[in-house]
């Protein structure tokens, strides 16, 4: 049973991924905008002496988005003034540009002209404004460094530092390294509580599960993590253990029946764990993977390790060719030699 | 259970007042914030004829008000919340052997709450309440007071104390700690950190810890980013690492590390989100990515471990994104990664989809299948796949439904899951 459901999702997501290809090729044929052309010679022509255009009569208001002009002219714009508008060869493109988030109706409407911000050297020059255009009013914006109050994609900046903040490929790995220099940066996007969603004492669900439509996010513990946990836990413990306290196994295999503060015997130590020289051998294990004693034997070493390994009972805790040489006032040494 | 209802109301009881306020003071502040209802449901199939029902019910919340009364000053208060709607605790277990029950049906965590106040041009940045510190050595949430002074051009000096919410070993009583970080930074091309904590308990210093910390960009084609981090009390280096970012061309990223880990001390107690391992740990990584017309990356990386005691191992991959749409956030990508390990190892294919079908709506395919070097319960592969629908009828408001199949030997089950998200997003004034 469990086989044939097994083959038929898979087929299922093989067939899903096949339509998704031949949907992508179609979608990307007809996404190819032509680009842009003679644009400031058309500028020119129409904020010459001669003319004297105002720009709202050509960029005028889209008829689908109130307060929204439309970057490039629609034919009937041009058909004002021109009565032979179908035979200027000028053609409608459509604006690709979306990557920034600004509304001409909002600064329109605070009394802002055209040439307050798509300033150039010459009157009949028009410019993308840059951020100078843009400090006369936003200077506390541009100085705490609230870019994405405007730029909503970070990779359409070609800005050098910034380029970091893309989150491709392994960002995930590496976002810790940024967090610790550059918080204020982080929230530009990111409230705290996006921090906390994951690194809080217990996260709620795990961020796989709870974005599953952000497929690109290289989130950890997508798919079947649980079956391949065992060999990442063993090949890099300290990853794990950036998140998951030491409770966090002995939580979760209690539960499932595996540790020895279960009420089932289905967990035991292997044979010779307290037979000195053997392979399996306690003290071996515990120099090797102190973090698996310890996600149940958690009382520290004081209750745990101590219980046993006192000169009391006979048990030197100290390994063989043990040298010393660590001051007594190693909070190690001092846990017995006071 | 009454801890939990208390901790909920609480914080719903701010999160209403603080819109009351809000609304009623239009001029006064700017708020913004969501909520996200997350019912999650799945059956696990444990036999021929057995399964097992489960259902949680998460809700996050969070909150935000700018301008609160006066210029600079916010209040942030997050939490989440989950109900176990349907547990099954007659789950047989291991062999047949019933689970431990939990406690309680449910969890909940008030994550941060508190007050901010940004002034004097952004000179200076207080806080104060539970919130996350995250400064070199430090990466803590803490009920503390945090204070951040930029007295200078690049200068940034950062103090902070308080108490721990938490540890790894458990929850903290009674622990207090203070710390903080000095820094410089020159534009983008540098910025050096130095930091230092401490933690008591019962008194007595429980950790202290040293840190410094660096990004260095000397041209636009690189740039470096590291750490060291000693611990004072064991007089060691437990954590350094460092790595490069080389921009060949726009398009173009290769990335180079070191980093090593060496072992703690169990016996004291650690930083929440430290890093922490048995033994010494040395990785070697790499990664690159090439983007193609801003329409095809490739990707590809590499670590290499080793280790004092055991032998040497290996994790490589790569994958392949198509990208298309106007923000290039539509994407079809696979990818391949290899784990090899002395004792066991595994591969992992994946594929995956987003593609947005309109103005409103979306879809996202996920799959992964992995192969096992060697057999657990008889079975050498797992499978996890995911399909979501999404619908946006508004900016603010998302409605995303999600199924998942997965067949796991780890657990002997298969599993059916469905995920219901339904997201609100609010915000005015900003």
């Amino acid at each position: 049973m469990r086989k044939i459901l097994h083959q038929s999702t898979l087929r299922f997501f093989l067939v899903a991924t096949g339509v998704a290809c031949a949907f992508l090729l179609v979608t990307v044929s007809l996404s190819d905008a032509k680009k842009g052309q003679g644009e400031k010679e058309i500028h020119a022509m129409h904020l010459g002496d001669s003319v004297e255009a105002e720009c709202t009569m050509c960029h005028v208001e889209k008829p689908k988005d109130k307060g929204v002009l439309s970057v490039f002219p629609m034919i009937a714009s041009c058909k004002n003034c021109h009565d032979d508008a179908g035979k200027l060869g000028y053609r409608q493109q459509k604006s690709k540009r979306r990557d920034i988030l600004f509304s001409h109706a909002d600064h329109i409407g605070i009394g802002k002209k055209c040439a307050d911000c798509h300033r150039g050297k010459e009157k009949t020059q028009v410019e993308i404004p840059d951020h100078d255009s843009c400090r006369a009013c936003h200077q506390k914006d541009l100085s705490e460094l609230r870019c994405v109050k405007c730029h909503i994609n970070w990779g359409a900046i070609d800005m050098k530092t910034l380029s970091s903040f893309t989150h491709e490929n392994d960002y995930l790995k590496r976002h810790a390294d940024f967090a610790r220099k550059s918080a204020a940066t982080c929230a530009q996007c990111h409230t705290e509580n996006y921090c906390l969603d994951c690194h809080a004492k217990h996260a709620g669900i795990k961020p796989g599960l709870k974005f599953p439509e952000k497929v690109r996010g290289n989130t950890i513990h997508r798919g079947d993590y649980i079956s391949v946990h065992k060999m990442e836990a063993r090949t890099d413990s300290s990853t794990c253990l950036k998140c998951h306290g030491v409770n966090a196994c002995q939580t979760c295999h209690a539960r499932r029946g595996l540790s020895a503060r279960s009420t089932t015997t289905a967990f035991t130590h292997p044979d010779g764990w307290v037979v000195p020289g053997s392979k399996n051998h306690h003290g071996v294990k515990a120099r090797q993977e102190i973090v698996s004693c310890a996600s149940c034997h958690n009382r520290g070493g004081k209750g745990d390790c101590r219980t046993c390994h006192t000169a009391a009972n006979g048990i030197n805790p100290h390994p063989k060719n043990f040298g010393g040489g660590l001051s007594k006032s190693h909070p190690m040494c001092a846990q017995c030699h006071k | 259970m009454k801890y939990l209802i208390a901790r909920n109301l609480f914080l719903l009881a701010i999160a209403v007042s603080l819109l009351a306020c809000a609304s009623t003071n239009a001029e006064a502040a700017d708020y913004y914030g969501g909520i996200t209802t997350l019912p999650y449901a799945f059956q696990t199939q444990t036999g021929a004829d057995d399964a097992v029902q489960h259902l949680f019910i998460y809700e996050y919340a969070d909150i935000h008000a700018e301008n609160f009364g006066a210029e600079g000053l916010s209040l942030h208060f997050a939490g989440w919340g989950r109900y176990d709607a349907k547990e099954s605790f007659d789950d047989p277990g291991v062999n047949g052997e019933e689970a431990q029950e939990p406690d309680q049906p449910g969890d909940a965590d008030l994550t941060s709450a508190y007050l901010r106040w940004r002034g004097i041009d952004g000179l200076v940045d207080v806080h104060l309440g539970r919130h996350f510190i995250s400064a070199g050595v430090t990466v803590e949430n803490m009920d503390c007071i945090d204070l951040i002074l930029k007295p200078f051009r690049g200068f940034a000096l950062q103090a902070f104390g308080g108490a721990p919410t938490f540890s790894k070993i458990g929850q903290r009583d009674g622990d207090l700690g203070a710390g903080g970080r000095a820094s410089y930074r020159y534009y983008q091309y540098l910025e050096l950190g130095a930091s230092y904590h401490y933690f008591l308990e019962d008194e007595e210093f429980d950790r202290q810890n040293i840190g410094g910390d660096f990004f260095i960009a000397p041209s636009q084609y690189l740039d470096l980013i590291g750490h060291v981090f000693y611990d004072v009390l064991f007089r060691e280096v437990y954590d350094a690492a460092a790595h490069m970012n080389f921009y060949v061309v726009t398009d173009m990223r290769i990335r180079g590390g070191y980093s090593r880990v060496m072992p703690q001390s169990y016996l004291g107690k650690m930083n929440y989100f430290s890093v922490f391992s048995a033994e010494t740990i040395d990785k070697i990584e790499g990664d690159l990515s090439y983007t193609f017309n801003r329409r095809v990356r490739v990707l590809g990386d590499y670590t290499h471990y080793s280790y004092d005691e055991a032998d040497d191992a290996e994790r490589l991959g790569g994958g392949l994104e198509i990208l298309w749409g106007v923000l290039r956030d539509n994407v079809l990508g696979g990818g391949y990664k290899r784990l090899d390990k002395d004792d066991n190892g595994y591969d992992a294919a994946r594929g995956y989809l987003f593609q947005n079908l309109g103005p409103k709506l979306h879809v996202a395919l996920n799959s992964t299948t992995y192969f096992l070097d060697e057999k657990i319960q008889n079975e050498d592969i797992a499978f996890d796949g995911d399909m979501s629908l999404g619908f946006k009828p508004t900016p603010r408001f998302i409605i995303q439904a999600t199924g998942r199949y997965r067949s796991t030997p780890f657990l002997v089950d298969d599993e059916v899951q469905g995920l219901l998200k339904i997201a609100y997003n609010v915000e005015r004034g900003l």
